[in-house]
């Protein structure tokens, strides 16, 4: 009993690879039995049946491997029940049958009584040899006994230093020298197979060949096909063998290595009796066929002789039948092609590789296949499994193999029917995957045309308003306790095109971190909003908070960034998901290729949200709209005690007037000239003083701006967002003591608040929008008025000296105790008033 | 940090450690505190020994011996595991060996080898430091106690629960002293050292007990060849045919030979087709490893022992048509499209030829045909000018023919030559060649010339 589970196991060796869980044992005389159900604690990658110790090792996904000794008793009695529907005894796998717990596993072999692994580490390969255990023993390996590393020509982990789970797993197969004393069951029993002499010796060299040592193969998901000779990998424990003495590298695929085999192609057919394989194939998932015999140069040496095909790819798996046949499959077809036949091409490994013609047989999505070994005579079989669980038996006759699966001819008729609708099964399950599959590439090829045509106007660089753009504005809310301010981003889309799904608008706000904690890297917080249709004339209204954070305090200035995204992700995972549901459907480690941010970005605009943004004018605002902002300040606990201290009897005042009572307020001003202003402002301030003109052009931004143009105001008291008023005045002056040739006209801009941070913040502000205006008017302003030279010296000079002092004074704050700490306080702030008057002037 | 350190390899950086490690002393633990499986000063003494020891073996192995001595003292000294002092001890002994202090090195060693049960590293390093000592009874001795260590097969060991210093070392990469190889490295290395030596029989026996191991089929166990960095697996066969030879045993020196062409057959040049390649007189010829010549050579050797001088005769020959067909070009392309290392120089190549030759010749002077010796003497004088036994033999046989004048001639060369300071170059040659070389040597060079010399009847100039 125990050889014929044997049989039985092996013929689905190869097949309960993407079975998931669970593993099957089905009977060869059977179509489908399944006397034995073992569930497992991840998805089960690999199946191999060691022969002469009888042990099975179930390779799961993240686990490592398990030994299990298949129960013969099970077997027997199953046996006897020859009724369709077989009772399924679910047996969980004890935690003790783990043989190797490394997550790291990814495939394995096994050799006689060694078990050859392959791990992946952050850096490279692992292939680790283990001694198995015999049967009876505790399930434990006896140790490793020898150990090499693979090095790869891309690393393994991801931008994170975090492995990234294979997408594609490697391959492992051991290949044996064809020979008088190699057993042919230990070969094949474990998914090994031989070669013939010459070939093995050429590949491997003539060490391996003089020792008869089986070879290990390893084709890595990067395309490399590697080989080591086993014997020379049992080195001592404790050192891993070094990889350049060990390890050869036969070819690079250069697409992930799915399938490695050989046939027998016959060519060189001189020796007679000689019916072992002559051939390596290796088959890459893109359908890149490597062929590698021995032949002879012209002066009679025997060299390899490589050559590379190219077949219908993506091949999902593949399997190596009687003669030159490589069975293959791909998403929607099960191809058969010979490579022993004379119409194979043959071409030089230089020329780029000539396409093969597969035969195909008529089954699609088959994800696992065997070529069973005892079949009639003159037929084939091969058992094949497909996406959807369903096990075929195959018969092909060798005279046809292009008519497709000629099934056995039945003797009755019910047979027949079964067969034609199992045929029509088949049939119409790959009619609706291909049709499937056509349709999601066709979706995505429009998703992608829309997506060029959008990033074409956007990034054309015609002057002008582009025709799909973002203006801000932002506005003061208060949706609890607390107020907010928040930003209103307007979408629009004035172009003929369409924004469809796959777009997001992605907002980043970027905030400066405050001068006190400029160690503090600035934070950036990036909103992305799906974009669900936008035709053309559409307008789309999205409100963001901008601050105050967590910490209650409005980080000014803000940058506010924004972009178009399209996702690729959402095409490409639209087309991909065809061609790949076989294994994502049961893979669930399998992991996107395409990190997040992989798409196309089309910048929209950029801002810089600043104190002039976010001032509060709580005069100017109608009486029924006042704003809700200003219970804020009123109830501030300074005024409070400020109030207090005045004493009840004298009368109820503002708190703007403590203040000015208690706190002087801090000034600062700058002084442009007018005439630099007026070329800025160009046509705005016609109709209007400059100075009007002026107090406008600071607060465009402003919600308040209206009110502000219509009332022709050139002052204006406002409250910034910590609560501090701040009044803003423009006036027209003239400078009679600066100019060389009479008195220069300038616009004096004066901001004055109670508030230091308040006042600094306004004046940055407001310095920042002068500069850029400079700037721009650089160019076209001929050149700066004559002034007194003398003049801007004396001033130049006497801050130097002032610089000097707030140096000192901020060594010395910084050194001092408490109780002088308040005189250097005070002394700095007056330093700073008086560096600031004379006043900035801009010319 | 720490581990960064560890693994890293720049010396400051651990040195820094070191100094580090030593200053710190970790606060004493109250009485009172719950029970902890590794305080930290325990710790602090694995680090510092692992630390200590990492260093030393890296200097050791950059060669900056006293500091390495230092290091290593330090780290015996301080808290580690037997196993561990084992590694430290053998450390100690390759150090002080390289410093010229033998005596001290044997203490270590013995030591050592009564620490425990891995005695492998210790016992290789005992091999090293008899065969700089000379005591190749003792060097022999601890090799084979090697191979008997070796024998030994690991067990699973389970994981350890608290920091010990094993964790925190490298396993030995091959080029470290501590490294000790397989069995039958080990064994190889007892083989080919026997040989040396001269003690054929145990060289012959060891040798083909490192076929039987290398080559047995049997599924329990793998060993892997002595290569890397040993000779290539057709030299291992050729120096055990080699010393099978040397010890008499002519017919046991071609059973391996045969093995080792039959093992080997698929992968080379069909000889029908060499022959009819040779009279089609096609140019290019296949490209056929060197150690199949010599194969054909050491087989030569043994019929000459049997006392079979035709089939010796013929396969000299065999081994010389292979020989020359090996032209440089050849050499550069065929191994290298082959991607097979060539085991052999182009000096050892020279002097394959000439032996081949040689031994040619003294075949045909051993069946009476003097022309045929002579022609192949010639040939061998040709081939390696440098080389003097093929002068020698020449020499011999000139004057046996009785040809007086080009004796003379020679004789008159071979004299400068001997008078020249001899340039003993290091050819690393193959063994096998070696000691076939001695075998071809004309025992009686100083005599010979002695002879010729009263012989002579009048100095030429007179």
């Amino acid at each position: 009993p125990s050889g014929a589970l044997l049989s039985a196991v092996w013929l689905l060796l190869g097949l309960a690879g993407a079975w998931g869980r669970q593993v099957l044992a089905a009977g060869e005389g059977r179509s489908l039995a399944a006397p034995r159900l073992d569930s497992f604690p991840a998805q089960v990658w690999q199946l191999e049946l060691s022969a002469v110790p009888g042990l099975l090792y179930v390779l799961c996904a993240r686990r490592g491997i398990y030994c299990l000794s298949p129960d013969p008793k099970s077997d027997g009695s199953d046996r006897d029940s020859e009724d369709g529907e077989l009772p399924c005894a679910l047996i969980s796998v004890d935690p003790d049958a783990c043989l190797l717990p490394d997550a790291a596993l990814c495939t394995f072999t096994v050799v006689a009584d060694k078990l050859v692994t392959l791990a992946q580490g952050p850096a490279h390969w692992k292939v680790q040899l283990f001694e198995c255990p015999r049967p009876g023993e505790d399930a434990r390996p006896r140790g490793q006994v020898g150990e090499v590393e693979l090095s790869i020509s891309s690393p393994l982990t991801g931008p994170l230093g975090e492995p990234t789970a294979p997408r594609f797993l490697p391959v492992l197969r051991c290949v044996s020298p064809a020979g008088p004393s190699t057993l042919l069951s230990r070969v094949q029993g474990s998914g090994g197979f031989l070669l013939e002499r010459a070939l093995f010796g050429l590949l491997f060299g003539v060490d391996a060949s003089l020792l008869e040592s089986p070879v290990i193969l390893c084709g890595l998901p990067d395309g490399q096909l590697c080989c080591v000779v086993l014997k020379t990998l049992v080195t001592s424990k404790l050192s891993p063998g070094d990889p350049k003495a060990l390890v050869k590298i036969l070819h690079h695929l250069e697409e992930p290595v799915v399938f490695i085999g050989a046939v027998k192609t016959g060519s060189s057919a001189q020796d007679v009796g000689d019916t072992h394989p002559d051939c390596l194939v290796a088959l890459g998932h893109d359908g890149r066929v490597l062929t590698i015999k021995a032949g002879c140069d012209e002066a009679g040496t025997l060299v390899p002789a490589l050559r590379e095909y190219r077949l219908p790819g993506p091949v999902l798996c593949a399997a190596c039948g009687g003669g030159g046949r490589v069975y293959h499959s791909t998403t929607s077809e099960l191809c058969v092609v010979d490579l022993a036949q004379g119409g194979v091409p043959s071409g030089d490994l230089g020329d780029p590789p000539s396409l093969l013609c597969p035969a195909g047989l008529g089954v699609c999505s088959v994800v696992t296949l065997s070529v069973l070994s005892e079949v009639p005579e003159g037929t084939r079989g091969l058992l094949a499994l497909s996406t959807r669980g369903r096990l075929m038996t195959c018969r092909l006759q060798l005279s046809s193999e292009v008519s497709g699966p000629t099934r056995a001819a039945a003797a009755s008729t019910g047979q027949k029917i079964k067969d034609l609708l199992s045929g029509i099964g088949t049939v119409s399950e790959r009619l609706s995957s291909l049709r499937k599959a056509v349709e999601q590439r066709n979706k995505a090829l429009t998703c992608l045309n829309e997506a060029m045509n959008v990033s074409c106007i956007l990034l054309s660089g015609r002057e002008g308003p582009k025709p799909i753009s973002c203006t801000v504005t932002t506005a003061w809310s208060r949706p609890q306790l607390q107020d907010v301010l928040t930003a209103t981003f307007w979408l629009e889309n004035s172009s003929g095109l369409c924004l469809d799904r796959g777009w997001t608008l992605c907002v980043q706000v970027l905030t400066s971190a405050s001068a006190s904690d400029s160690d503090m890297a600035s934070a950036a917080t990036t909103y992305t909003i799906p974009v669900d249709r936008l035709g053309p004339g559409d307008r789309r209204e999205v409100t963001l908070p901008l601050g105050p954070g967590e910490d209650g305090v409005l980080h000014l200035p803000l940058t506010v960034s924004c972009a178009l995204h399209y996702s690729l992700r959402e095409v490409m995972g639209g087309a991909r998901a065809p061609s790949e549901s076989s294994k994502d459907s049961s893979d669930e480690c399998c992991p996107d290729v395409l990190p997040e941010q992989d798409g196309i970005s089309l910048p929209l605009c950029e801002h810089t949200v600043d104190v002039l943004w976010c001032l509060r004018f709580p005069g100017l605002a109608p009486a029924h709209t006042q704003a809700p902002g200003l219970l804020g300040p009123l109830c501030d606990p300074v005024d409070t005690f400020l109030g207090s201290f005045l004493g009840p009897r004298s009368e109820p005042t503002g708190p703007a007037s403590l203040r000015a009572k208690f706190l002087p307020p801090s000034v600062a001003t700058i002084k442009v000239s007018a005439e630099l202003l007026r070329a800025a402002l160009g046509d705005h301030h016609s109709g209007t003083s400059l100075d009007c003109a002026a107090l406008q052009w600071l607060l465009a931004e402003n919600a308040a701006l209206d009110v502000v143009r219509a009332r022709q105001l050139s002052s204006v008291q406002g409250v910034a967002p910590d609560g501090a008023d701040v009044h803003l005045t423009v006036r027209e002056v003239a400078m009679t003591d600066l100019g060389a040739a009479g008195p220069l006209q300038t616009v004096e801009i004066q901001v004055q608040s109670s508030s230091p941070a308040s006042l600094c913040g306004t004046h940055h502000a407001v310095i920042g929008r002068l500069q850029v205006m400079v700037v721009e008017q650089a160019a076209r302003i001929p050149g700066p008025p004559d002034l007194r030279v003398q003049c801007l010296q004396q001033t130049y000079s006497s801050h130097e000296t002032l610089l000097r002092e707030v140096q000192t004074l901020r060594d010395r704050l910084c050194t001092e105790d408490e109780a002088t700490l308040h005189a250097t306080a005070q002394r700095l702030l007056q330093v700073h008033r008086q560096l600031r008057s004379p006043s900035l002037l801009l010319v | 940090f720490l581990l960064q350190t560890l693994n890293g390899n720049q010396s400051e950086a651990s040195e820094n450690l070191l100094l580090l490690l030593k200053t710190w002393s970790p606060p004493a633990e109250e009485s009172d505190v719950p029970l902890t499986l590794q305080d930290a000063r325990g710790l602090r003494d694995i680090l510092l020994t692992a630390s200590a020891y990492r260093q030393g073996l890296q200097e050791l192995i950059t060669g900056s011996l006293p500091r390495a001595l230092s290091s290593l003292q330090e780290a015996a000294s301080g808290l580690c595991s037997r196993p561990v002092l084992v590694q430290v001890y053998t450390a100690l002994g390759t150090c002080l060996r390289k410093m010229g202090n033998p005596q001290r090195a044997l203490l270590y060693l013995a030591a050592a080898l009564k620490g425990g049960s891995t005695c492998g590293p210790p016992l290789l390093e005992a091999s090293r430091l008899y065969r700089q000592l000379g005591n190749t009874a003792a060097e022999l001795e601890s090799l084979e106690l090697l191979v008997e260590a070796l024998n030994v097969t690991h067990s699973f060991e389970a994981p350890q629960l608290l920091i010990e210093v094993e964790l925190l070392l490298p396993r030995p990469h091959p080029a470290s002293p501590l490294h000790c190889g397989t069995q039958s490295q080990a064994k190889y290395l007892l083989a080919s050292r026997c040989l040396q030596v001269g003690r054929a029989e145990d060289a012959a026996e060891h040798y083909l007990d490192l076929l039987a191991l290398v080559l047995d089929g049997s599924e329990s166990k793998f060993f892997p060849p002595p290569s890397p960095p040993g000779p290539c697996m057709p030299e291992v066969f050729l120096e055990a045919a080699a010393a099978l030879i040397q010890a008499g045993r002519a017919q046991d020196a071609l059973t391996v030979c045969e093995e080792l062409l039959s093992r080997t057959s698929s992968l080379l040049p069909k000889m029908p087709q060499l022959r009819e390649d040779a009279r089609k007189g096609t140019k290019e010829s296949p490209h056929c490893p060197s150690w199949v010549s010599a194969t054909y050579l050491l087989q030569g050797q043994a019929w000459v022992q049997l006392g079979a001088p035709k089939e010796a005769i013929s396969e000299f020959s065999r081994c010389l048509e292979l020989l020359f067909r090996t032209t440089p070009k050849d050499e550069e392309q065929g191994p290298a499209s082959n991607g097979e290392k060539e085991c052999i120089s182009d000096v050892a190549l020279q002097q394959l030829r000439a032996a081949a030759l040689i031994s040619r010749g003294l075949q045909w002077v051993t069946i009476g045909q003097d022309t045929k010796a002579l022609q192949d003497f010639l040939l061998s004088v040709q081939m390696c000018p440098g080389y003097q036994d093929a002068s020698f033999h020449l020499l011999q046989t000139l004057r046996r023919m009785d040809r007086r004048h080009e004796a003379t001639a020679l004789w008159w060369r071979l004299k400068a030559q001997t008078e020249l300071p001899q340039e003993n170059a290091a050819w690393s040659l193959p063994l096998y060649l070696e000691t076939y070389l001695d075998w071809i040597h004309s025992p009686d060079r100083e005599t010979l010339l002695e002879e010729f010399q009263t012989s002579l009847p009048e100095p030429p100039d007179l």
